[in-house]
């Protein structure tokens, strides 16, 4: 009780050291346990969600699935049930006339509905179920009527009710980049609604729906090419797409992949898996990136943490070792002071640690969630709690007691006389900077520096690893800043180069599109929905977006294939192709540029060979790998129209480029966009990684302050006497507090040197991690390198002003009486 | 000149109020040699504090020439001390990372004017030991670090605290020896706390403290050379 009562007395004589490590263990576990209650509460709503709905493992794209067909995948091993829907785009009539899809199913026991509002989905029913999100974004409820138009028949339907879909956790990001629920809505019904209408009218819708546009892993685009069958039959519904629910397979969904198309041969048109689905992939990647930083960095504040305990503990026990001679002279059992002081650290940490973690989780995910939950849809946020939450403090607070039983034992295993006797001042040493010319013209005081930090390794190593942290912290966080915003910039300055972006119309014309062209001066773009495969490996397929513009090159020039600088043809384009160096490159006739994400992804360089094909498309096109292309945005191929029309495929231009505004009502323009909208959109996207590297960058900043605070607290310690010497002598107060601050100054940047590059390693690992199809080049910015330095050289000199009042109060009289 | 007129140290108030110095007065001519002779705890280092800057006088006026150094502040008592004083401890206070030579030459930081540190090292039998960290060297030749490193500033005032008190004999003498020649060829007043009263034969001037009174000033018109002071 006695000893407690010392450890409490001890613990505010050092109230700034322990405090820091109280806040850096909170922060750390808070960090921690906050992040991982965020994206494991994603992942389990997520997760339950989708069991809950019975998510499809497989989607299949083909034309007039027949009953046969359904029974045949249906008795494939693994494969539980198999649903057959007719997927149907079209427009709302609603202001605007927004995009509409319409799933006519045939059950609801694959991609199941979960009603938010309204009526239990069934498929008898005559009236429709709306998306939650477009019923909101447009003011639609339970009870309201919806028209459409399918095949040219009018349909005018009562909403039933408001669903989440499984299928519909990530929306289309369209042509802004950011989510519009307004723009796009999902209807789903029963397939006896499906209007039958006359062979015309059907034949009509046919020809228009099969000019379908696609777009990046958009699974929906190939029903639009099966309108042609509406036509031809008595009435038997044209089914496009099966949708597969094979939940023992979900490991092996490959293999599945391949059993169906076994099965269907080349009426499966495009399968998807489940994994590839932007409903699962993108929330996947999304928890997988958060979780990198929910990893990584609370390891390195730990780190810092035990460091620091190190250091504070060493430097309290050598302070109290004629104390510990005195109780273990006096009879205390040598293990009830080791419990002493082991106990410093085990306590602060501890406590530290538990209000971390009982903090962090309710607080942390709502910082995140106004931005997850603009992109992500899920009819419940759960909040992620686990045990280890509450152990990691007490594993926490262990390192902290063997820290401190490492600082201490020592001392605890001598004598007591030996423990008693004063300590002989450490030995000072030439060093052999002192044989370096400049040696004698330094400052004394910075000589004085130089060996006071070789007298004192272990603090010094200490602030140097510290320092380390502290800079790969601040470069990680400053990086995931500048990153985004370069990216953003790569873009939209070096790749896009026009003013607006028009959608063409399915039903627009050739005549149109070439008035178009012609009026505004664009440059029309086709984009499409492919898969990308290995010839050796077919399972190793990525989906991504073709993209095809016309060459804007000089013909033959010498920017042609070389990577280097870009010609004036170039410059002037409305939409650049860049290569792995991100500059400006030409796109030439007979050229395959693969984007750089999907090469790393496939592990394909030049001059290798791969298939590719676009959604809807029974066969593979041999190509090889003529160039890679980088652009953030782009996962796929680019070529122009001519290498397109080579593979056998029609030049179909999907949008228009413009260095002017594309006036939205022209005729045979969908909708149009500008360029400060899409990045805009792009800055959205970006947000809730914004979020995060604005949290690290907080948690950075405190944490280097906590810790450069403590070391310079333990430098003032030792060297209290030295100090007070130069006060007496006549040294002013601002020349000493620039002897510590020279001295963390120093110490700061043999850690900000190998910070760096350890910073950018992670910042590389975390980018790289994160998933998705945004190729987001980490690149060392030296600006952001400037930055780090002058932030933890701005908190040395915020710690040392910090320091100024404790120089004033520094007892002369006292300090130098200390020895007698 | 030094002038002590009424000053006074408390510390505390009400019933824990104790007079580390009270109503102390006295006077000393420039240039003299000055023995502070007293038991522990009787004021001596406190009377040496207050004259030095290092603290402050709750009460009273300390003149040295025609300077009140109860009227400074902070800044202004931090330059009297860069500028007039130099002390001599009794654990030496060198700076352990800084050779011989760099403890005096960082002197150069608080007055420009400083006498070149390999010189004033030199006068003090160091010459030889420029390179070497203090704690290479013995406690005697420490001390004389310490001496030098206080007159390279050519002070009005040496305050030295027990400047022998961790030194064997013969190294006190020698140490002494320096400070009374400082005294004599500088024309620097040397004050010396002690409570080895064998010294006040050597001083100028020894003042007795008891209880933080002045008991006694008293002035010798012919002290002897240290050398011959019986131990």
């Amino acid at each position: 009780m006695i000893l407690l009562r010392k450890m409490g007395r001890d613990l505010l004589g050092h109230k700034a050291q322990f405090l820091s490590l109280f806040l850096i263990s909170l922060l750390a576990v808070g960090f921690y346990t906050g992040i991982t209650a965020e994206y494991r509460g994603m992942e389990l709503s997520g997760r339950d969600f989708f069991e809950e709905t019975n998510l499809a493992t497989l989607w299949v794209f083909g034309e007039d699935f027949t009953e046969d067909e359904l029974e045949a995948v249906a008795a494939l091993e693994d494969v539980e049930q198999v649903e057959r829907l007719l997927l149907y785009e079209t427009q709302a009539r609603l202001p605007d006339a927004p995009a509409l899809t319409v799933r006519y199913r045939e059950g609801d026991e694959i991609n199941r509905l979960l009603v938010w509002e309204g009526a239990a989905f069934v498929p008898d029913d005559e009236r429709i179920w709306l998306d939650l999100r477009f019923a909101e974004a447009r003011g639609l409820t339970v009870g309201d009527s919806l028209s459409f138009t399918v095949a040219g028949t009018s349909v005018d339907a009562q909403i039933a009710g408001l669903v989440y879909s499984p299928e519909l956790v990530y929306p289309e990001l369209g042509d802004s980049l950011s989510p519009d629920y307004g723009a796009h809505g999902h209807v789903f019904t029963g397939i006896g609604n499906l209007p039958q209408p006359d062979a015309a009218a059907l034949a009509e819708a046919a020809a228009t729906l099969s000019a379908t546009t696609a777009t990046q892993g958009d699974a929906t685009q190939a029903a639009g090419t099966e309108g042609a069958a509406l036509g031809s039959r008595g009435f038997q519904p044209p089914f496009n797409q099966l949708v597969v629910y094979a939940p023992a397979a979900i490991e092996h969904q490959y293999s599945l992949e391949e059993d169906v198309e076994g099965v269907l041969g080349s009426r499966a048109a495009t399968i998807l898996v489940q994994e590839n689905h932007p409903t699962a992939s993108t929330l996947w990647a999304e928890c997988e990136q958060h979780a990198i930083f929910a990893n990584a960095f609370p390891v390195l504040f730990m780190f810092i943490a035990v460091l620091v305990m190190l250091s504070t503990m060493s430097r309290l026990v050598s302070k109290q070792a004629t104390l510990i001679g005195t109780m273990k002279a006096l009879g205390v059992q040598r293990g009830a002071i080791a419990a002493h002081y082991v106990g410093y650290g085990f306590l602060i940490m501890l406590a530290g640690g538990l209000l971390g973690a009982a903090l962090g989780p309710p607080f942390v995910p709502e910082l995140f969630k106004p931005s997850i939950t603009r992109f992500f849809t899920l009819p419940y946020w759960q909040t992620y709690r686990e045990p280890f939450f509450f152990i990691l403090p007490f594993v926490i607070a262990l390192a902290g007691a063997l820290v401190s039983w490492l600082s201490s034992r020592r001392i605890l295993a001598q004598a007591p006389a030996e423990a008693m006797r004063p300590r002989a001042p450490r030995e000072a040493r030439h060093s052999p900077l002192e044989a370096l010319p400049f040696w004698k013209r330094l400052s004394p005081s910075l000589q004085l520096t130089e060996r006071d930090m070789r007298r004192n390794k272990l603090r010094s190593v200490m602030s140097v690893v510290s320092s380390m942290g502290v800079s790969a912290l601040l470069l990680v966080a400053f990086l995931s800043w500048s990153i985004m915003d370069e990216m953003v910039s790569w873009q939209y300055s070096t790749i896009n180069n026009f003013a607006s972006r028009a959608t063409l119309a399915e039903d627009g014309d050739a005549g149109e599109l070439r008035r178009l062209t012609e009026r505004y001066e664009a440059l029309p773009l086709m984009e499409q929905a492919i898969e990308i495969r290995l010839p050796a490996s077919p399972a190793s397929k990525v989906t991504g977006t073709l993209q095809a513009f016309e060459s804007t090159g000089p013909e033959g020039g010498e920017a042609a294939g070389n990577g280097s600088e870009a010609g004036e043809a170039e410059n002037e384009a409305l939409l650049r192709v860049t290569d792995p160096e991100r500059r400006i490159r030409s796109l030439e006739d007979d050229q395959v540029l693969m984007s750089y994400g999907v090469a790393r992804n496939l592990g394909l360089g030049v001059g290798e060979r791969f298939e590719w094909h676009r959604y809807g498309e029974g066969g593979w096109h041999e190509a090889t790998v003529d160039a890679i292309n980088r652009n953030p945005l782009v996962w796929g191929l680019t070529m122009t129209p001519d290498t397109l029309e080579g593979f056998g495929i029609d030049f179909e231009p999907t949008a228009l480029l413009s260095a002017r505004m594309i006036a939205a009502d022209e005729a045979g323009v969908q909708s149009v966009v500008s360029a400060e909208e899409i990045s805009a959109g792009m800055d959205l996207m970006l947000e809730a990684m914004v979020m995060m590297a604005s949290v690290m960058i907080a948690v950075a900043v405190l944490i280097s302050i906590f810790t450069l605070y403590n070391l310079s607290t333990l430098t003032f310690s030792e060297m209290e006497r030295e100090l007070a010497t130069l006060k007496v002598v006549g040294f002013k107060r601002r020349q000493i507090v620039m002897l510590l601050f020279a001295q963390n100054l120093i110490l700061s940047v043999l850690g900000f040197i190998p910070g760096i590059p350890l910073g950018w390693k992670i910042a590389d690992l975390m980018f790289n991690a994160q998933g998705g199809t945004l190729d987001m080049a980490t690149l060392l910015i030296p600006s952001d390198v400037l930055l780090t330095l002058a932030v933890v050289w701005g908190l040395c000199a915020v710690v040392a002003l910090l320091f100024i009042r404790k120089v004033a109060r520094l007892d002369m009289v006292g300090s130098l009486k200390a020895p007698e | 000149m030094i002038r002590f007129e009424k000053v006074s140290k408390i510390y505390g108030q009400g019933e824990a109020r104790t007079a580390a110095l009270d109503d102390a007065s006295f006077e000393v001519e420039s240039g003299s040699f000055v023995v502070v002779l007293g038991p522990s705890g009787a004021g001596k280092s406190t009377l040496l504090n207050l004259l030095g800057g290092m603290d402050d006088a709750t009460a009273g006026a300390i003149l040295v020439g025609s300077l009140d150094i109860c009227t400074l502040n902070e800044k202004q008592l931090t330059r009297f001390r860069a500028e007039s004083v130099g002390f001599i401890f009794q654990f030496y206070n060198l700076i352990p990372t800084l050779t011989v030579l760099e403890n005096v030459e960082l002197m150069r930081m608080v007055k420009r004017s400083c006498l070149p540190a390999a010189e004033v090292l030199d006068q003090v039998g160091l010459g030889g030991h420029l390179g070497k960290f203090p704690s290479q060297l013995s406690g005697g030749e420490q001390q004389r670090v310490s001496i030098a490193r206080a007159i390279a500033k050519r002070p009005e005032l040496l305050l030295c605290d027990e400047p022998t008190g961790a030194l064997d004999s013969d190294t006190g003498v020698h140490i002494l020896k320096l400070l009374q020649d400082i005294a004599r060829t500088h024309k620097t007043t040397v004050v010396i706390v002690t409570h080895n009263a064998a010294i006040a034969e050597a001083a100028d001037v020894v003042i007795r403290v008891r209880d933080g009174h002045i008991e006694s000033t008293t002035r010798e018109p012919a002290p002897c050379d240290i050398t011959e002071v019986r131990w």
